[in-house]
């Protein structure tokens, strides 16, 4: 396994196998930073191949004081954010008060609700809901394992707006789930 | 923050079974359950190819542009020196010579008859012998 500066240096001198051996280490990042917020497979694919172009072309201005997966997650983030402005998607916060739980993320038809059987796929409906900044932060604690600094760098908020906002996330979340469960076992 | 909520969080972040209600341990085991699966999308096998072989054509374009940048470069460098040089030596352009080689204008013509002679020799005889 070649470590960072290895890989980026042999990227800087040419070596194609180097940048594709890159791209196999931070495709699943990426895709899924860009996959949580474009649910289009095309326009992902299209945004996650820019997203290792602009890597490809500023490799060379990388200073290592990040972990290379940090800094290629800041560009797929600035990427996704760029995207959600163009398509003019909402990047709104969850309000504060305790009613916020009926904000953002829709009241499930109850019939829908039943005829859920899939728990995972209830939950994973509900993230798509939430504004896109929540599901990018669920998605890098969660799935990429990345830490509440590391969070913060890569997405430019202070650390406690990133627990703030995995905290409100979950809540909200388990509201919903608690409110589902308690529906089934009455049934 | 709710301090409840945040230990049952904090709790479950650990890895450890946290303390509470029943249904709000349940509920949140599920959302943490769900918010670590993997995506059903996924980059397709030839990605990386694809990506490789996009950045190598991108390469290429920029090499051809520094060279012609350069090529460019190098004749607006000549020029300059070509007028420089003419300004300091004070050179005139002087087509005096063709006027001794008037007296040669049959050399010249067979030479140049005898040059386009042996072209076409090469053309029709020599090349299509290598190439068979």
């Amino acid at each position: 396994m070649m470590d960072d500066r290895a890989l980026v240096s042999n990227i800087l001198e040419g070596n194609m196998q180097a940048f594709r051996l890159l791209i196999k280490q931070h495709e699943r990042l990426v895709a899924h930073m860009i996959g949580r917020v474009v649910k289009n497979k095309e326009e992902t694919e299209e945004l996650c191949q820019d997203v290792f172009l602009r890597v490809y072309d500023k490799l060379s201005e990388f200073s290592f004081k990040s972990k290379l997966s940090t800094w290629i997650a800041t560009i797929a983030y600035r990427h996704a954010i760029n995207q959600i402005r163009k398509n003019k998607m909402l990047l709104t916060d969850i309000p504060e008060e305790d009613s916020f739980t009926n904000y953002f993320v829709e009241e499930v038809n109850p019939e829908s609700v039943l005829m859920e059987s899939d728990l995972d796929e209830f939950v994973l409906k509900l993230v798509d809901q939430l504004p896109p900044q929540y599901k990018i932060v669920l998605t890098l604690f969660h799935l990429d394992g990345m830490s509440y600094p590391e969070i913060g760098e890569v997405t430019g908020m202070p650390e406690g707006t990133v627990k703030s906002y995995l905290f409100r996330a979950r809540n909200l979340l388990k509201e919903k789930v608690k409110h589902h469960l308690g529906k089934e076992e009455v049934l | 923050m709710n301090r409840y909520e945040e230990e049952l969080q904090r709790n479950l972040e650990a890895g450890q079974h946290p303390e509470g209600n029943e249904l709000d341990v349940k509920a949140y085991q599920s959302v943490f359950n769900a918010l670590r699966k993997e995506p059903e999308f996924t980059l397709s096998s030839s990605f990386a190819d694809k990506l490789v072989g996009m950045a190598v054509k991108k390469q290429q374009s920029k090499n051809i542009f520094r060279e012609y940048f350069w090529f460019g470069f190098g004749i607006f460098l000549m020029l300059i020196a070509f007028v420089v040089t003419i300004a300091m030596t004070g050179f005139k352009l002087d087509m005096g010579f063709l006027n001794g080689l008037n007296s040669f204008k049959g050399v010249i013509i067979f030479g140049l008859f005898f040059i386009g002679f042996l072209h076409w020799l090469d053309k029709r005889l020599i090349r299509p012998t290598q190439t068979n």
